[in-house]
């Protein structure tokens, strides 16, 4: 890939969408005006629905917070992680956020490069998704440390005793990649959402408001010059962003591959555990998505063809996870590691752990094949339980991967099993309710449809009939 | 070991009188800072009573007292009347460790699980804390006064019963003989719940005195044991435990290893050392007894009685054992004199006779066996089984005066006899104890005991060596001895406990101060032994009693002693309530343990809870399916499911509920299932290890070594690393051997390491939630058939990799090696990540989930280490190779310009340890034993294959089957 292509996406060809895909990305004869109107109406005239929706998530997002207080007073002990199942739900947590933010990249810098222009209608969306999950995933790697007061000691940062973590080993790098990541998101959320801060300033009725998105707008006046470098800004930070999906999710990655236990101790892990998260980042885009779409009327902007590229990204993403899986096991298989052997042909299909197994086969690799049919990937319904599914199995695989390692390593008098206390049960909960509010207040306050990159593509399409 | 010399103190250090007394000088600044410290805990207990001696024990020079700088006083604890000699560690006052007295004979240096947990027993904060009646305190001078009465010389004694355990106190005897002369109408009746009856009657049968078995298992080849625990129970089993490993050493294929077979209902620790070993039911027993002693008898032309030719095991039950039977008989036959045959203590007396007639007709009796008189007074005596009689005279209120020391009489006895009831209808009754138990609650005086480490007395192991136990402390909660209280009841003046035992050395064997003084520093009293006699004639009128034992019909309850409260005496020890049992790994509790055969037949499982009924006597306890359990019988431990106050309340079933009699250890009993179930907290379930046993523990047979001539080889072959090894290297490299030949898997050195290094228990909860913090574990798997199973142990703890896997996930580098090859912790960099466990394919690593020494409630904290760091919330730990000692040693081998001698740095594992299976030191020096250990053609690295290079070394377990019986 490179950036010049990205530069002037507008002037290079589209070769990879057939142009009659194109025609559905968009209602044909919409202007500017109206769309400008319609878009930015909805958040300055939310639904009826927002404001309690809001409220509830918010009362429940509390639950998270005195379950992380307690838990912080407490120690770690209120979950149910034990020797030899000492990481669990936490860093189960963690990857699967983590995961889950991969998609929004993916779609913004990914398919920006790619210049996909199906992700237009989605890509804020999917942005703030990433955010909101990072800032859930950020949350699990200081909570689930034994002294989470002393986190920065995992920060290279020149201290007076000479003191620095120790490199080899894979957290370090993940502070680096998970800290890399939150940035570069931010900035690029922020970089793309500029123009549209500045159509909410000249659009909204009060003076407030005005003020307010005229703060975060930064000056933005629409100059040539200043699209110009905007433009340039977001192809840069897109080519940064591009590599961070697989980096930081292979780094993540990497928190179990460097480790030796059977199960964990596999090069396969990086490509396998990027495309599962963009696996479940898809899943997620498509669970947010689908309600909104509905419930803001926005079914000619995010259309079916939306839905079925975003269904195509699943396949394809599910079977290179169910591939992953079948390498995996059959590596196990015939590879001479008798631990490896034990834990990928008994532990994990037949042992205590089996049950979550095969609903991880189920819904990682089954579900996904539903896809070849084009009649379910335009169908929304469908696709909503479908994304919930993945969504599902993809947790799980991530628990069953991290415990079912743990709880049968080598010895087998430490064989142990886990079980989550409620507390680990009511901070996934937790997570899951603010993650929510943090995307209805986003869906409340923030152009959630990139209007002018809408604008623009409107043109360039229009312009082509 | 250094004796203090408190009393000549003053007289020594005269000078200080010289100077002006308003100005404190350095050496009264440390007499005194010292002192406080000592007494500091008499503060804690909110007790003013002064100290009546002076016993502050480490005033040896004032000047040479240095704070921080540890003493070690000889002393012995008892148990169930025998003692082991223990030499305690003591910091400014504060005992902090107890160790095995490697001049004791019963002791050898090692210690158990009991003697190391009596430390913490000392700082239980449920002590009970002062005379109390009808639960309200009561001054010393009026229980001092109600003694007084209670012993009234008028009426002679009568109504006056005294129960108190096995007496082998020299001073005690004569306190009892002096008592008895001024009351003869006292009642003493001696209560230990696991008495040694049987046994003095079965010598009583055999040979017409109640002698003591004396056996050295170094001299014999063949060892046959009828359900006798002798490696890890009973007087004396820490040496015969050594005795024992002592020809289990294999230092070549060449050497010799002697071979053991047990014959046992449900596996012990002895019975997993087995080379084989029979499970049998309790009343199969007798019969296997009586069936070898036939056919040794029968092979030697001895002239033994005719009754013994219905003993034959053809078309007996034990028709499926004659081959075992005749193999052993021919076995033993082989090793005449050079072998021994063992009684356990809970067989009836017959099987006693019938193990001693074997010893005689072998010619083992006089080689490796030796009778001797007991230490123990009266043991011939009506006193030791006077039970039934107490229990007949409260019923019929005879019983005016009922004084219970030292043991949990209503608890600890028959519940048939329902003496907790009994006793509280008693007019009056003082018990001297040490906690809230049921005996306390029956009784309306409390005398609060004092800890062994806080008393002066006399005891005696088995062979008779006699130690004078010194105190480390004054009495926390001003506890008495039991021979304060015998002098009191001889209306002596008050005396101090001191007095009492230096008064009667003085006087019993004209002991000087410096024999006196001897005496306690080396912890025994020179020449007191009993040396074992001629053995006696054998008699052969029990021979029918023998043979008209049947096999009882039904399933059999067999009650057994506990491996981690013993009989309930141990019932509130936080570190032994958590202690794995080392067969079934259960902690918090008992549960009846069953085979897998059984427990397939009547579909229960592990944690079903079983209602049990014998003769009309019913219980409720859960289930446990434990391998190399006898089919069509159960096993119930003692100690556990008292009510009341204490830690170990609540736990387990009482298993005194449905015993009958003093000696009713085994019963017919009928089970169901109640329905319910119970969550057991059972550390490692039973398992094999299946296709890689290879790679973690080697074992074989005998011959297999000696063809192949050495073992696990796989398992010391180098792994290619990426990591470079340390530049630097240091001139020592610590080590690690362990003798999986020697361990027994006791678990002393659990106990041991848990003492040394501050580890806090977890709770029944934390073990549920396997969150043990033991930083040393014994490590259990079930090997062999399931027709004859057996169990391999391996301790298993930090391995000190020289590439530990746990060291480069750290991310702050909290875990980092030494240039001396310690794996290191250092808690204040950890921040909690738990990596390092993950990674660790040991699984040695510990986490402190919460803040647990917090949750410790005073003054529990005084048995803290104060060399080792007490961890706090949110931090790794582990096995540090005992680092203390090591810069312990280091220092004062730098100080006193004294090099390191192999031996000088003992682990405190390896300290405990009874069979010297571990043995630790520098693995740079070619000509230390733990060199010499590593290069052992049986040595192994556990998990070689994973490139870690574990500093800790395995010897491979041998067993050594008879070719027989292949």
């Amino acid at each position: 890939m490179t950036t010049v292509g990205a530069l002037d996406a507008g002037a290079l060809p589209d070769r990879l969408l057939a142009p009659a895909d194109e025609c559905e990305l968009l209602p044909r004869a919409t202007d500017d005006r109206s769309l400008t109107a319609e878009l930015l109406g909805k958040v300055l005239q939310p639904p009826k629905w927002l404001t309690p929706a809001i409220a509830i998530t918010g009362a429940l997002s509390s639950v998270l917070v005195v379950c992380v207080g307690y838990t912080f007073i407490t120690g770690i002990g209120v979950w149910g992680n034990n020797i030899p199942v000492a990481w669990a739900f936490a860093i189960t947590n963690f990857v699967w956020w983590i995961g889950i933010g991969h998609a929004g990249t993916f779609i913004s810098a990914f398919l920006l490069l790619f210049e996909q222009k199906w992700r237009t209608s989605i890509n804020r969306f999917a942005e703030g998704m990433t955010l909101f999950a990072l800032v859930q995933a950020g949350l699990f790697p200081l909570l689930h440390m034994g002294r989470a007061w002393f986190f920065y000691w995992l920060v290279p940062y020149p201290s007076t005793m000479s003191i620095w973590p120790q490199f080899r080993s894979s957290l370090t790098w993940d502070v680096a990649a998970v800290s890399t990541y939150l940035t570069v998101s931010v900035l690029f959320f922020y970089l793309g959402l500029l123009p549209d801060l500045a159509a909410m300033r000249d659009f909204a009725p009060e003076r407030w408001r005005r003020r307010i998105y005229g703060f975060f707008a930064l000056g933005w006046y629409g100059s040539v010059a200043t699209w110009r470098r905007h433009r340039i800004a977001y192809g840069l930070l897109a080519g940064l962003a591009a590599p961070l999906v697989v980096s930081v999710h292979s780094i993540v990655s990497m928190d179990f591959a460097i480790g030796i236990l059977p199960g964990w101790h596999s090069t396969i892990f990086p490509p396998y555990f990027v495309a599962g998260a963009i696996y479940s980042g898809f899943a997620m885009v498509l669970t947010l998505m689908i309600p909104a779409r509905r419930l803001y009327n926005l079914e000619h902007i995010i259309t079916t063809a939306h839905l079925d590229k975003m269904a195509k990204m699943l396949l394809v993403t599910g079977l290179i996870v169910t591939y992953s899986y079948a390498v995996e096991t059959y590596s196990a298989w015939v590879g001479g590691d008798a631990f490896e052997r034990h834990m990928q042909l008994h532990v994990r299909p037949f042992g205590a752990i089996a049950p979550i197994f095969w609903t991880v086969i189920l819904c990682n690799c089954g579900t996904p094949l539903l896809l070849w049919s084009r009649r379910i990937r335009r169908s929304a319904a469908t696709l909503f339980v479908l994304s919930l599914f993945i969504q599902l199995g993809m947790w799980l695989e991530r628990f069953m991967l991290i415990v079912s390692s743990q709880s049968a390593d080598f010895l087998p008098s430490s064989a142990h099993g886990y079980q989550p206390s409620l507390i680990d049960g009511a901070i996934l909960g937790g997570t899951l309710c603010f993650f929510l509010f943090l995307f209805l207040v986003f869906l409340r306050f923030v152009p959630f449809i990139p209007v002018s990159e809408l604008k623009a593509l409107n043109q360039e399409l229009g312009a082509g009939q | 070991m250094i004796y203090p010399r408190l009393d000549n103190a003053t007289s020594e250090f005269g000078s200080d009188q010289d100077l002006p007394p308003t100005e404190l000088s350095r050496r009264q600044f440390l007499y005194v800072g010292g002192a406080t410290l000592a007494l500091a805990s008499q503060a804690l207990a909110g007790c003013t009573r002064a100290p009546a001696e002076k016993i502050v024990p480490y005033r040896v020079q004032p000047s040479d007292v240095v704070p921080g700088r540890a003493a070690h006083y000889a002393t012995a604890s008892t148990l169930d009347g025998f003692a082991t000699g223990i030499v305690v560690e003591s910091h400014e006052g504060r005992p902090t460790k107890i160790e095995g007295n490697p001049e004791h004979s019963a002791s050898l240096g090692a210690s158990s699980a009991f003697e190391q947990a009596l430390l913490i027993e000392l700082y239980d904060p449920a002590r009970l804390r002062g005379v109390t009646r009808r639960g309200l305190p009561e001054s010393d001078a009026a229980l001092d006064a109600a003694l007084a009465r209670a012993a009234d010389m008028k009426r002679a004694g009568r109504g006056l019963h005294i129960v108190l355990p096995p007496v082998s106190s020299p001073l005690l005897a004569s306190q009892l003989n002096r008592l008895r002369e001024r009351l003869p109408g006292l009642s003493v009746h001696f209560h230990a719940p696991l008495t040694r009856l049987a046994a003095w009657r079965g010598a009583q049968l055999a040979f017409g005195a109640p002698l003591e078995t004396r056996v050295d298992l170094r001299r014999a080849k063949v060892i046959f044991l009828l359900d006798a625990d002798v490696l890890a129970a009973g007087p004396g089993h820490l040496a015969r435990a050594r005795e024992f490993s002592d020809q289990r050493r294999m230092s070549s294929a060449r050497d010799e290893m002697n071979r053991l077979y047990v014959a046992e209902t449900t596996m012990s620790v002895t019975g997993g050392m087995a080379d084989h070993r029979l499970a049998l039911r309790p009343s199969e027993i007798p019969l296997l007894a009586g069936a070898v002693l036939r056919e040794v008898a029968n092979a030697l032309g001895a002239s033994a009685p005719r009754v013994l030719a219905q003993l034959a095991p053809s078309g007996s039950a034990l028709g499926a054992h004659s081959a075992f039977i005749q193999a052993l008989a021919r076995d033993l036959i082989r090793h005449r004199c050079e072998g021994a045959v063992l009684a356990g203590e809970q067989q009836p007396a017959v099987v006693h006779a019938a193990a001693h007639a074997l010893n005689v007709l072998l010619g083992n009796a006089g080689a490796a066996v030796g009778y001797a008189p007991s230490p123990i007074v009266a043991c011939a005596g009506p006193e030791h089984d006077s039970l039934m009689a107490l229990r007949d005279a409260l019923n019929s209120n005879a019983v005016e005066t009922l004084l219970v020391l030292n043991t949990n009489l209503a608890y600890a006895s028959p519940g048939v006899f329902g003496l907790a009831q009994l006793i509280k209808a008693a007019p009056e009754s003082f018990y001297l104890g040490q906690f809230e138990d049921a005996t306390a609650a029956a009784c309306t005086w409390i005398i609060p005991l004092a800890h062994v480490l806080e008393s002066w007395a006399d005891t005696r192991a088995l062979d008779g060596t006699t130690s004078i136990v010194q105190p480390l402390l004054t009495p926390l909660y001003g506890g008495r001895t039991e021979s304060q209280v015998l002098s009191t009841l001889l209306g002596e003046a008050a005396r101090s406990a001191h007095d009492l035992v230096k008064d009667f050395w003085r006087s019993a064997r004209k002991d000087d101060d410096e024999l006196w003084e001897l005496s306690l520093t080396r912890g025994i009293v020179e020449g007191s032994a009993i040396a074992p006699g001629a053995t006696p004639d054998l008699r052969w009128d029990w021979a029918s009693d023998l043979a008209g034992t049947r096999l009882s019909p039904g399933i059999e309850l067999n009650l057994r002693r506990d491996p981690s409260v013993h009989d309930g005496r141990f019932g509130d020890n936080p570190w032994l309530l958590e202690l794995p049992c080392p067969v079934s790994k259960l902690t918090w509790g008992n549960a009846v343990c069953l085979g897998p055969a059984l427990a397939d037949r009547l579909h229960i499982e592990t944690g079903d809870v079983l209602a049990l009924e014998a003769d009309g006597r019913k219980l409720e306890a859960a289930a446990l399916v434990v391998p190399g359990h006898a089919d069509q019988s159960l096993t119930l431990t003692l100690g556990w499911g008292r009510n009341g106050p204490g830690l170990g309340a609540g736990h387990g079933s009482d298993a005194y509920s449905l015993l009958k009699s003093t000696l009713g250890w085994s019963m017919p009993v009928a089970i169901h299932r109640s329905g319910k179930t119970e969550e057991l907290a059972v550390t490692q379930a039973p398992m094999g290890l299946g296709e890689v046993e290879s790679s973690i523990l080697v074992q074989a047979t005998l011959d297999d070594y000696r063809k192949q001539g050495q073992l696990g080889q796989e398992q010391r072959r180098k792994q290619l690393s990426l990591y470079a090894s340390d530049a630097r290297p240091a001139e020592r490299q610590w080590g690690m051997t362990i003798d999986l030949n020697a361990c027994t898997g006791c678990s002393a050195c659990v106990i041991a390491c848990q003492a040394e290094n501050n580890i806090p228990p977890v709770g029944k909860s934390g073990v549920l939630k396997h969150r043990e913090m033991h930083w040393l574990r014994i490590d259990r798997y079930v090997a062999g058939t399931s027709h004859e199973p057996r169990i391999l142990v391996q301790p298993m703890a930090c391995q000190h990799c020289e590439k530990a896997p746990c060291e480069y996930v750290c991310p702050t580098g909290a875990t980092v090696h030494s240039s001396d090859g310690l794996n290191q912790m250092v808690y204040n960099r950890c921040v909690g990540t738990r990596f390092c466990s993950n990674n660790c394919p040991y699984k040695v690593r510990r986490f402190n989930w919460f803040n647990y020494h917090q949750a410790e409630q005073s003054p529990t904290e005084l048995a803290y280490n104060p060399e080792v760091t007490v961890r706090a919330r949110g931090v790794m730990e582990k096995c540090t190779y005992c680092v203390q000692r090591i810069r312990k040693a280091e220092i004062r081998s730098r100080t006193e310009q004294k090099p390191l001698v192999d031996g000088d740095i003992q682990t405190a594992c390896e300290q405990a340890c009874p069979t010297r299976a571990i043995r630790f030191g520098d693995v740079a020096d070619t000509r230390s034993e733990v060199s010499r250990l590593r290069a052992s053609d049986r040595s192994f690295a556990v998990l070689n294959e994973l490139g870690t290079v574990p500093r800790t070394r395995y010897l491979a377990k041998l067993t050594n089957p008879n070719p027989e019986l292949a």
